[in-house]
């Protein structure tokens, strides 16, 4: 009991030191704007809706909608959610392990406490996430007003289904935990789940054998059909037998009145809690796997607030060098070899080159039979989408290289290298990797194009004038793009390095959205003197000599001045490297 | 050599380092010592260029830090307290990195006898991961002392290291010094600085308290030359030595 007492301690004085502390940030201009930012985006995206519904609506109970659609709805949703239990006895290999924090672990661990105890606090503190995690999915789904009923049955009918899940997942993995001290290692435990599967899904093909016709073409392409089909299978024995337990814990959430929810409320409960008892009444140890556990998520928050994401994991083994770097010459190109070489092997010249043939040869075969031609215009739309995306918000997905320079810059500051050799080095591998990332868009959407156009599309020479227009703007237009984040983290470096915990919170959100606002602003008056001297030149020599020389024409001059710009960028940025002082601008 | 004449450096109001004059000549060592936020690592930090001062000149042999930045870091090397290094290059790559930064056209002979020396040979394609905190740091001074400078600094360089590993310090900042570098040594470890250093400079609240060669500071602050260091370090910081006062 003291141990829960002091969970309850811990967890309130917890909330409001937090709360104090976010609250006291505010007075810094970065939190309070973002706090504003961030508020004025949920109250948008998520609050408003709620509101307007509330003031609109019926209160209390909504007008019930189709039991019988709902029942059939909530009798599908069983599905997914048997097989996700089904994936906890079948997939995990790992020991059994509760969360706890590696603080968790150092004060409880040693302290006088019983297992079940340690349990019941792991529960506890599942329990924050679960409730929280309620309330969100109920007002992301609109607290449930399309099925009717009371709000707050929805939320309610939310926790009951996660908070089993929850108590299923710790009771499977403790079941998981002694099968292996009885020496039933992986292998075999996922060939005997497997076979009660086998035998499960023998069981009903049997006895659905003959009762029921396939869907009917009209069924598939009705959704109500297809869904009364479906659930017609799922009514019937030994099916909805198995499935009955997961149908009991849905019950509340779909329920369309007060006094089905209250019948609904029996089982679930009545299940919830055998899953409590099955829980606490086991006792395997768990403690080694936990402790490994609480490391490993320690060391993965922690690279997160360093700005290192899940794929950014230490490599296992050293890589080859991209190109041989001599001991002398132009130093920017050391920074490419090294941010290269970081990038792994996947990231050579050869692989573009060997995608590009990939690419080519595929087309031709799709472009053979008409089929194939119109997979390759969907491709073409698809691929020309995300070119578009990569181009514009691949910048703001590389930051992350771009924020450890400044955080190390130190280090590069102790050598002799002038600012503008440290930012355009920098910047050199983003650009690279993003400008052969836009290239090979092109060359997807050149070879999709390629005879596939109905009614012959444009003459060639004015594609090929095209193509070699974009692919000239490219690397310079990126140069610039990436340049924009790189002065927001070297200008504003409180914006966005966060230090210690300063990474969560809508307020943080809400910085984010500023950034990603001022950085579209910043792309788009970038723009603008290329696009006009590329639109005069255009406009001058379109009549002579001709559209497709003006093309290459306007592109040539539009690239001539995104260079100029990117100079003029790199510059800026190296003198303001030159006289960043890490001791005070960087957040501590 | 390493000349500093009216080292200022302000946080915002606050003063961190004020009117701080010393030099370096080649084959010294001097010991940079003081309490807690004295103001060591942002003079030494000054020193080598990393971040600017707000007041006064430095100069690393002869070439003024903020009319050639550039120049002056060519003689440099600073090696931090905790190594900092690229956790996807091995360890030829980090030398590799470092000659380009540098110029060093014929690093790959230079680097053979600073890994030999460091024991470090069989670790060339290892990566930062796979090396000890020891390794790391070697790995670190290797970097450091790659383009041969004529000034080194060290920030507590005995962080993390095992005792062969701090007898290899020792030996590096010997032979370095033997070979006429300028060194500048901050620790907190006052017998790493009695044994090393052949030179002091104490500081307390960005001020200098005493400057000079060890024998020189000790005769200041001490009445007699069996006095330790630590006793002369209390004595001119003023500070209690004794934990239960």
């Amino acid at each position: 009991m003291a141990v829960l007492r002091a969970f309850f301690y811990l967890q309130s004085v917890s909330l409001l030191n937090s709360m104090r502390l976010r609250l006291m940030r505010l007075r810094q201009p970065k939190y309070l704007f973002g706090a504003i930012a961030g508020g004025l985006y949920l109250y948008v995206f998520l609050f408003r809706r709620v509101i307007e519904a509330s003031a609109s609506g019926p209160r209390g109970f909504a007008p019930a909608a189709d039991p019988a659609t709902v029942a059939q709805y909530g009798a599908l949703a069983a599905v997914p959610l048997a097989l996700f239990v089904l994936g906890s006895w079948l997939f995990p290999s790992g020991r059994a392990a509760l969360r706890f924090s590696e603080a968790d672990i150092a004060f409880l661990f040693p302290a006088p406490v019983t297992r079940t105890t340690l349990i019941h606090y792991a529960l506890l503190r599942a329990q924050l996430g679960i409730f929280f995690s309620s309330f969100l999915m109920s007002l992301l789904l609109r607290r449930g007003s399309a099925l009717g009923g009371f709000p707050l049955q929805h939320a309610a009918g939310i926790w009951i289904v996660l908070s089993t899940l929850n108590l299923h997942l710790l009771g499977a993995s403790f079941v998981r935990e002694r099968l292996l001290d009885f020496g039933v290692n992986p292998l075999r435990r996922r060939v005997l789940v497997c076979a009660a599967l086998l035998l499960a899904v023998a069981a009903c093909a049997w006895s659905l054998q003959g009762k029921l016709a396939p869907p009917t073409a009209e069924d598939i392409a009705n959704g109500a059909s297809l869904r009364r089909w479906a659930a017609s299978i799922l009514a019937t024995q030994p099916l909805s037998w198995l499935l009955a337990p997961f149908r009991w814990s849905l019950a509340p959430y779909f329920a369309t009145d007060g006094a089905g929810f209250a019948r609904a409320l029996v089982p679930a409960l009545a299940l919830l809690a055998a899953h409590y008892v099955w829980v606490v009444r086991s006792q395997v140890s768990f403690e080694e796997a936990s402790m490994d556990l609480a490391r490993r998520r320690a060391d993965r928050v922690a690279a997160m607030r360093q700005g290192k994401g899940l794929l950014s994991a230490k490599p296992a083994r050293s890589r080859r060098p991209p190109f041989q770097l001599a001991g002398t010459g132009f130093v920017p190109i050391a920074f490419l070899w090294k941010g290269l070489l970081a990038l792994g092997p996947f990231w050579r010249l050869r692989t573009w080159l060997i995608a590009c043939a990939v690419v080519l040869v595929g087309s031709r075969i799709l472009a053979a039979n008409p089929g194939g031609r119109l997979t390759l215009r969907i491709v073409a739309i698809f691929s020309i989408t995300m070119g578009g995306w990569v181009l514009v918000f691949g910048p703001m997905l590389m930051q992350r290289s771009l924020r450890e320079m400044v955080e190390n810059l130190d280090i590069l500051r102790a050598g002799p290298l002038r600012g503008w050799e440290i930012a355009l080095g920098e910047l050199l591998s983003p650009v690279v990797v993003m400008a052969f990332a836009v290239w090979f868009v092109l060359v997807v959407e050149a070879c999709c194009l390629w005879g596939t156009t109905p009614g012959g599309g444009p003459s060639l020479d004015l594609v090929l004038a095209a193509v070699l227009g974009v692919t000239l703007l490219v690397p310079p237009l990126s140069g610039i793009l990436l340049s924009v984040p790189f002065a927001g983290i070297l200008f504003f470096p409180a914006w966005t390095i966060s230090p210690g915990t300063g990474g969560r919170g809508f307020e943080v959100m809400g910085q984010r959205l500023i950034l990603l606002g001022g950085y579209l602003v910043t792309f788009a008056l970038a723009l603008v003197p290329a696009a006009g001297v590329a639109a005069l030149a255009y406009v001058v020599l379109r009549r002579f000599p001709g559209p497709t020389t003006a093309l290459v024409v306007a592109a040539v001059l539009a690239c001539a001045v995104l260079v100029l710009e990117f100079a003029a960028m790199v510059d800026w940025l190296g003198r303001r490297i030159d006289r960043f002082d890490v001791s005070q601008e960087l957040p501590r | 050599m390493i000349e500093i004449e009216h080292l200022t450096k302000h946080y915002g109001a606050f003063a961190a380092v004020k009117d701080l004059s010393f030099v370096v000549r080649p084959g010294e060592v001097m010991g940079l010592v003081g309490p807690n936020g004295a103001g060591k690592t942002t003079t030494l930090r000054c020193a080598t260029g990393i971040i600017p001062a707000t007041l006064g000149t430095i100069r690393l042999c002869g070439i003024d830090v903020v009319d050639d930045p550039v120049g002056a870091k060519r003689q440099a090397a600073f090696i931090p307290d905790e190594p900092r290094l690229f956790e996807y290059l091995t360890v030829a790559q980090h030398l590799n990195f470092v000659a380009r930064l540098y110029g060093v056209a014929d690093f790959e002979a230079r680097a053979q006898p600073i890994l030999a020396d460091l024991e470090m040979t069989d670790k060339r394609n290892l990566l930062p991961g796979e090396l000890s905190r020891g390794m790391k740091q070697k790995l670190a001074i290797a970097c450091g002392l790659l383009h041969r400078p004529k000034v080194v600094v060290f920030d507590e360089p005995m962080t993390g290291l095992d005792p062969a590993g701090m007898r290899r310090m020792k030996g590096v900042m010997r032979r370095l010094a033997g070979e006429g570098t300028a060194i500048i040594l901050s620790s907190h470890l006052l017998d790493l600085v009695e044994e090393v250093c052949t030179h002091l400079l104490i500081l307390k609240d960005g001020v200098k308290i005493a400057d000079g060669s060890v024998a020189e500071v000790r005769a200041r602050f001490s009445a007699d030359a069996g006095t330790s260091l630590e006793d002369v370090f209390f004595r001119a910081t003023g500070d209690t030595e004794d934990p239960h006062a």
